[in-house]
């Protein structure tokens, strides 16, 4: 089971990759994937290279979305930090939706989960769930 | 991958783009190397014209097409006004207002350049390169390129402004090869000849400098899709190359020897397929100038 969820991360990746690759999301925190016991108090996004950020949103499993305050898009940046309210357990997906410095627009996405901290005290092995998707679409 | 209504707009846009582009530089080019051939000169002049028309359309269609694809609201999406507000201070917005004062600015010069007083006639010509050299500029401004730095900016703006003299060239040389006179047409089709070999060096330095810069291994030239893209553009450059060379070598020697209209009509079938394949360089060029992005950046 565990080989099969490698192999189908390892397809998935170099697919999505060989399709679209281009600037996407190098990095964040909490990282994609991550099954958190504690709230995170900020959601760092880290891209391969200097962009603009269109359009971002934060949504948990219930449809209920988080509300962030996007920076100035005047000049393009790499790194993004967001100052979160309190979460609550549930598993949050982040969308977002990109301008790269070639003028190009790409969008994907990430989640993470917050385990209610009272319930969860043995450490489960980080699992990667892989819902990152870029696209490199509609990109002029 | 399925691409929406906008990002099909963006791409067909984009390829006339890149049409007009060629037919601005390359009219502005061959209306100096067919100096005293008054019948052509027009025909060339309303050739840029066209150009500089197409170019004013596709750059505003391709803008709003844009805007709806990240409006992400539809069709009326491309009016969406907080859009417009994001994207006309950007790169995207600077680039279309330059190219619509080059696609302008040539407009104007192509309507001055049948003129018949000298000085208009030379500030048309100075318009006319001055509209060449902003359109050029804007390629810089935009792209992949900008990813990878200032020396693949420079490369590209020497690629824009070679390529557009090459394939815009195509149509006012089919058209010369109409004229009866065939020692002008050898005289224009040498000239064009010995600016060639100048031509195709440049653009194959500047072409494997940004594929060198945007590729980390010669093995994505097969693995990704944009790898693939760029490959067919180099397999239609290499078939290009080589008809250029069959006309510097075989046909413009037979204009004067042996039967020659035929030599003539060879030529000029020549020189269409030549501007077929063109055609199909810049469709190429704008699918993997848009929808697909180099390994390198990711
Ligand atoms: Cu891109």
């Amino acid at each position: 089971m565990k080989l099969f969820n490698n192999v189908l991360v390892v397809t998935s990746l170099f697919l999505s990759a060989s399709a679209f690759a281009h600037v996407g999301l190098g990095s964040s925190m909490p990282a994609n994937g991550a099954m958190l016991s504690q709230a995170p108090t900020t959601l760092e996004l880290t891209f391969t290279a200097p962009v603009r950020l269109v359009k971002l949103t934060m949504q948990d499993d219930k449809q209920q979305s988080v509300p962030l305050t996007l920076p100035s898009s005047a000049t393009s940046q790499a790194a993004f930090s967001f100052a979160l309210p309190a979460l609550n357990a549930a598993n949050y997906t982040v969308n977002w939706m990109i301008m790269g410095d070639d003028g190009h627009k790409m969008k994907g996405n990430m989640s993470f989960m917050l385990h209610d901290s009272g319930m969860n005290t043995r450490s489960a092995p980080p699992m990667t769930m892989e819902h990152e998707t870029s696209e490199h679409t509609a990109h002029q | 991958m399925i691409l929406s209504v906008f990002e099909i707009s963006v791409l067909i846009s984009k390829w006339v783009i890149y049409l007009s582009v060629a037919a601005v530089i390359g009219g502005t080019l061959m209306q100096y190397l067919i100096k005293g051939q008054p019948n052509l000169g027009i025909s060339v002049t309303k050739y840029t014209g066209l150009g500089a028309v197409l170019g004013l359309i596709a750059v505003s269609i391709n803008y709003f097409a844009q805007v709806g694809a990240f409006a992400e609201n539809g069709l009326m999406g491309i009016f969406d006004a907080q859009m417009h507000a994001f994207l006309w201070p950007t790169q995207v917005g600077q680039t279309v207002l330059w190219r619509l004062i080059g696609f302008g600015l040539m407009l104007v010069a192509s309507g001055l350049l049948l003129h018949k007083n000298r000085y208009i006639k030379t500030f048309s010509a100075v318009l006319a390169i001055i509209s060449c050299l902003l359109i050029a500029v804007t390629f810089t401004f935009i792209g992949h390129s900008t990813e990878v730095g200032l020396l693949a900016q420079g490369l590209i703006l020497i690629h824009v402004l070679i390529i557009g003299s090459w394939i815009g060239a195509f149509y006012p040389l089919w058209k010369l090869c109409s004229t009866d006179e065939n020692i002008v047409i050898k005289n224009v089709m040498d000239t064009f000849g010995r600016l060639g070999i100048v031509i195709v060096i440049l653009v194959l330095l500047s072409g494997m400098g940004m594929v060198w810069m945007l590729f980390d291994s010669p093995t994505e030239l097969f693995s990704s899709n944009y790898g693939i893209a760029v490959t067919i553009k180099l397999c239609l450059v290499a078939i290009i190359l080589f008809i250029a060379a069959w006309h510097k070598l075989v046909l413009v020697p037979k204009l004067t020897i042996e039967n020659p209209s035929l030599a003539k009509q060879k030529l000029q079938k020549s020189i269409g397929l030549e501007a077929l394949i063109a055609v199909l360089i810049l469709a190429t060029t704008a699918v993997l100038s848009s929808v697909l992005g180099p390994m390198s950046l990711g």
